[in-house]
């Protein structure tokens, strides 16, 4: 039994073409920039482009990116897209049931005018609308004046009625007269930058202590645990609650915004952590990273080109996860007024304006910002679930 | 078992005395001491003068550091007296009242409903996956999950309001609702409790069943139950006793752990529904800066979060044979 | 099915309606079982036939992947979606009839009957084969109260029995404990009882050793061997391990990527293997008599990703006597290379270039 078989035979190719068996998809050998993107070379795509085919498959998640992708646009044209100064009150405009915009005069949409009186019995505002007069709406007009990307003073906006201020009305107007429409585009600016800031600071510090959680193991690694396991354990809103409630409110809104930031960042940092480490500690028992130790590599190198490429992805899938509890405690503190306060627009402050259910019933309209929350949780988790799924190519 | 016990109580002393810690800081934050403040208030009243005011400040050891203030404090609590609130002119102990043991209904009330519900949901997904009834759970799990409860409750107080013409806020019928405790007001109760458990149990549900699908999904497709089908077992019979069994423990562990956000969730969505429970009262003394309330409110809430905790570990214990023969 | 007590006696019940004759108790008739998945669709089993027959064990041998499992599914009618049997006969021969297996209804009354009850199946993995929250007991009673009509004590008493048959030892303790309390080895007695206390005349054995260290792994052999000594049950081993064939089957079956490329009575299989695989196969077992710094023979190659089937015969790319123009276009069939022998090679009747002997005739 000492004969070898010579291996002088090479595993044949085979051609997809003629063969009436199973579906061939093309065979990692040929040449991946030649390999058509419907049949993927599966076997040399690189890590980025599996991950991306990945994604893309997941329709859903796609188009979820595309909408939050959408809604940071308004978040940085916030003022160019709104028509009316959202600080503005106006007594006389108080609770105008939303006016929408009609086609067409003579190619311009247009609305018709609302004019208000008070009832003389119940002493309340009263609205009628005058569809004999039809102002017309167009783009590009000048408004209030604001700085485009906090840089530029401008006055120009995307639509309106050229020449007055108050003629629109889309989505009405809340209690104090400020056009909700307009009001409720700052709110997502606020929200979402809160959001934004709020995970930015979790993350960091998520990664920092689930880094060395995970790195450096034994009793650092059991204590952090330990002490992950408590915070888990605690009720978060009443307590948050405390401690919001402690701010003081003779603090300018910037500070409040801040301050309110780092609250909410200790939300997010939790399962941050959490993901690190579980990556790290599966990433660690690999043989390439045994390898690059055995071999005299320092922690550092380790750590950064070794490791993080590996869960890069998994750390954008948990972030984009964070948002949707960021932005629920931001919106909740807010509507129950401990958290963002007047001057301050955001969600939760327009859903302040709708706790009483008797005014609710007579304007529903106040509670339009639920839409967009609502909207964006949705959108952040389709899309963290699709990079999350993404994530890990290999799997 | 025992060890597994053991550690779990240990870990839910440390998790009460965190929190007490917590809320000490937080009575502590507003400018001033409090006792000051209550002086003030009661002198604004005229009820007190600087005898008792002494008294006062020696009892909750104020010129000593925030240490020994702290242990002053806990020992009081420790022994039922959790200090005056300013706001109700009486004891904390009083204005809860009733309260806490609602939050607790509630709470309970919730995790039942979404037992009741998730369970059979997941595994049917689990079992006719990729079906009809499949996709359309997980879609509704997704917006489930996407809704937070207190939006929810806005929206359906309007929707009730606007079209049924009812108030759906509140836990008992105006008839009920300062009677003395009896059939008919349990009976009451119970059907107010139904929307305010719904409402809390939405994201859960929607969470657990996920977790349950999953897991099932993972289960249904080891060894043991390709063996129980190749000993003869009819399928239905052998999806409840096996897999459906072993995806308990991970459905138990799941929902154990969603306890202290239906607690959260509790307080935000009484406040909205405008339940006799702690939730409004909490928020109110937060902004007229009852400490002694809030404080207490708060401790009060970590704690029965921690003992329902607790009783879910107890219950994971008894269902998975692991957890009480190894560690 | 009266309840039959294994007795301690070494020749077995008399009673119990199995023979050692070797007639024929499973037919499996060009089996053909593929996935249908999103990507594509995996031939599992390609056409495959062969015999078990009355007390004597059928030894089915191959690499991963070659559709052993699969096959063993397919005859208990418990292959996984979306796996499905996708032509073929699998006739289960007794009292005088047969019955086909694969049309009887998946989830119906009457395979759920044989299943246990006239063929069992023993894992590779006992430790994962029981359900962790069930004790020992309780799943073997189980089995016991599926396939009669024994009461619950009466059914205890009958797991008991066999614990003990299998040679567990306190088998009444182990009764009550849960199934990660014990041993591999254990284990794996512990699954062979649950497989046989429904008096199976057909036991399948899916790689029961391959789990276990070699010192168990013989002991495991023995039992079976044993059990079936007693029982007079046919089985049908499956393992890649060509030690433990030679050791406990009567006839072997080997299959490549799906299909039966050689039958045969073991000594005929390991002294005049016919087909290039089943030859490579035999020189490339790591010989302790071989000289010093010798290299161990391979088979040049690996298994083709299954969505990628060859043309014509599935081993053509690997084999080294393959014929170009024929091997890579026409699937051989069937020929007999002597009693009980056959083989699908284009190369019978050819003399091979290894100089091996080739005693068939192609038939036509």
């Amino acid at each position: 039994m000492t004969d070898e078989i010579t291996v002088d035979h090479p595993v044949h190719d085979h051609p997809p073409v003629g063969d009436d068996d199973a579906v061939a998809p093309v065979h990692g050998h040929g040449d991946p920039a030649a390999a058509p993107p419907e049949t993927p070379s599966v076997a040399v795509a690189t890590q980025r482009r599996l991950m991306w085919w990945r994604f893309r498959k997941h329709h859903l998640a796609v188009f979820s990116g595309i909408v939050v992708i959408l809604f940071y646009l308004v978040v940085i044209f916030a003022d160019f897209l709104a028509y009316a100064d959202p600080y503005a009150t106006d007594a006389e405009r108080s609770l105008i049931p939303p006016q929408p915009i009609r086609c067409c005069e003579a190619w311009h949409p247009y609305v018709y005018p609302v004019t208000g009186s008070r009832d003389p019995v119940t002493f309340e505002r009263v609205y009628q609308v005058d569809t004999s007069q039809k102002i017309p709406v167009s783009f590009f007009v000048h408004g209030y004046d604001y700085k485009l990307f906090g840089v530029f003073h401008t006055d120009i906006h995307l639509f309106g009625v050229e020449g007055s201020d108050d003629a629109l009305s889309i989505l009405g107007t809340d209690p104090l007269g400020r056009d909700v429409y307009s009001r409720l585009l700052l709110a997502t600016r606020t929200s979402l930058t809160i959001g934004l800031v709020g995970v930015a600071l979790g993350l960091v510090f998520g990664v920092i202590m689930g880094g060395i959680s995970g790195f450096f193991g034994g009793w650092v690694d059991t204590w952090i645990q330990r002490v992950i396991e408590v915070l888990n354990s605690i009720p978060t809103i009443p307590l948050w609650l405390g401690i919001a409630a402690a701010i003081p409110k003779t603090w300018s809104v910037t500070q409040v915004f801040f301050a309110f930031s780092i609250i909410i960042s200790f939300i997010a940092w939790t399962d941050l952590a959490r993901v690190v480490r579980g990556r790290i500690l599966q990433v660690r028992r690999e043989d390439f990273i045994v390898a690059a130790e055995l071999a005299g590599s320092r922690p550092r190198r380790i750590i950064f080109v070794h490791m993080v490429p590996l869960f890069t992805s998994h750390i954008i899938a948990a972030t984009t996860l964070a948002f949707p509890a960021m932005i629920i405690f931001e919106t909740a503190l807010s509507f129950l007024g401990l958290g963002l306060r007047p001057p301050a627009i955001s969600w939760g402050v327009m859903l302040q304006q709708a706790q009483n259910v008797e005014a609710l019933v007579l304007s529903p309209w106040l509670m339009v910002p639920v839409i967009p929350v609502i909207v964006v949780i949705l959108a952040f988790n389709f899309l963290g679930d699709g990079l999350r799924d993404a994530a890990d190519p290999y799997d | 078992m025992l060890r597994f016990t053991v550690r779990r109580l240990g870990i839910g002393l440390i998790t009460i005395w965190v929190i007490s810690v917590l809320t000490f800081v937080i009575i502590q934050l507003p400018p001033g001491d409090f006792v000051s403040t209550y002086v003030q208030r009661l002198q604004r009243t005229g009820g007190v003068n600087a005898e008792t005011a002494e008294r006062l400040r020696v009892a909750y050891g104020l010129d000593q550091p925030l240490f020994v203030q702290y242990v002053k404090w806990m020992d009081q609590v420790v022994h039922g007296d959790y200090g005056m609130s300013f706001d109700w002119n009486k004891p904390v102990g009083e204005v809860i009242g009733e309260r806490l043991p609602l939050t607790l209904v509630l709470s309970v009330a919730a995790t039942i409903f979404i037992t009741v519900v998730a369970l059979p949901i997941g595994i049917l997904s689990a079992v006719r996956r990729y079906s009809y009834a499949d996709h359309f759970f997980t879609f509704m799990g997704t917006i489930g999950l996407a809704v937070p409860e207190f939006l929810l409750a806005l929206v359906l107080l309007y929707v009730s309001a606007r079209y049924l013409g009812t108030n759906v806020g509140g836990l008992f019928s105006p008839d009920y609702q300062d009677a003395a405790w009896s059939g008919g007001k349990v009976l009451d109760l119970l059907k107010h409790l139904l929307l305010p458990a719904f409402i809390l149990a939405v994201g859960g549900t929607a969470e657990v069943i996920r977790v349950m699908r999953a897991n099932l999904l993972d289960e249904l497709r080891k060894p043991y139950v390709v063996t129980a089908r190749a000993k003869g077992l009819p399928e239905r019979r052998l999806v409840a006793k096996y897999p459906v069994r072993v995806a308990l423990n991970p459905f138990a562990s799941s929902l154990g752990n969603y306890i202290p956000r239906i607690v959260s969730g509790a307080v935000i969505v009484s406040l909205v529904l405008n339940l006799p429970t702690v939730g409004p009262l909490l928020v109110s003394s937060l902004v007229s800066q009852d400490m002694f309330l809030a404080g207490t409110i708060i401790l009060l809430l970590g704690v029965m979060t921690v003992l329902l905790t607790l009783v879910s570990d107890i219950v994971l214990m008894l269902l998975d044979p692991r957890i009480r023969y190894r560690d | 099915m009266t309840p039959q007590t294994p007795t301690t006696d070494a020749t077995g019940p008399a009673t119990l309606a199995t023979r050692r004759d070797g007639a024929p108790l499973l037919s499996v008739r060009d089996l053909h079982t593929s996935y249908f998945a999103d990507e594509g669709t995996v031939v599992a089993v390609d056409g495959v036939s062969f015999e078990v027959r009355e007390g004597r064990t059928l030894g089915i041998v191959g690499e991963t992947g070659c559709g052993k499992s699969v096959t063993a599914r397919s005859i208990l009618r418990i292959v996984e979606p979306p796996g499905k049997i996708v032509q073929g006969e699998i006739l289960l021969h007794r009292n005088g009839t047969s019955v086909d297996l694969v049309q009887l209804p998946e989830k119906g009354d009457e395979i759920r009957a044989i299943r246990g009850g006239d063929i069992a199946l023993v894992f590779q993995e006992p430790m994962a084969a029981f359900s962790p929250v069930h004790t020992i007991g309780d799943q073997i009673v189980e089995a016991v109260r599926l396939h009669s009509q024994l009461s619950k004590q009466e059914a205890r008493d009958r797991a008991l029995e066999w614990l003990r048959l299998v040679g567990v030892p306190r088998a009444k303790e182990r009764l009550d404990e849960y199934p990660w309390q014990l041993s591999g080895g254990l284990q794996q007695r512990a699954m062979i009882a649950m497989a046989l206390v429904g008096e199976p005349r057909l036991l399948i054995a899916d790689e029961p050793t391959t789990a276990l260290d070699v010192t168990t792994q013989d002991q495991i052999l023995v039992l079976l061997r044993d059990l079936q000594d007693r029982t007079g049950m046919a089985i049908m081993l499956i393992t890649h391990d060509l030690g433990v064939i030679a050791e406990m089957a009567d006839d072997v079956v080997v299959m490549y990527l799906g299909r039966a490329v050689e039958e045969a009575p073991v000594d005929a299989l390991f002294h005049m293997p016919q087909h290039p695989y089943t030859k490579a196969l035999l020189r490339s077992i790591p010989n302790i008599h071989a000289g010093h710094r010798t290299r161990l023979p391979i088979i040049a190659g690996s298994v083709p990703h299954p969505y990628e089937r060859p043309n014509g015969c599935p081993f053509h790319p690997r084999c080294p006597d393959a014929i170009p123009g024929r091997c890579d276009t026409e699937a051989p069939e069937e020929s007999q290379a002597g009693d009980g022998h056959r083989v699908r090679c284009h190369l019978m009747g050819t003399v091979p270039h290894d100089g091996s002997a080739n005693h068939g005739e192609v038939m036509t």
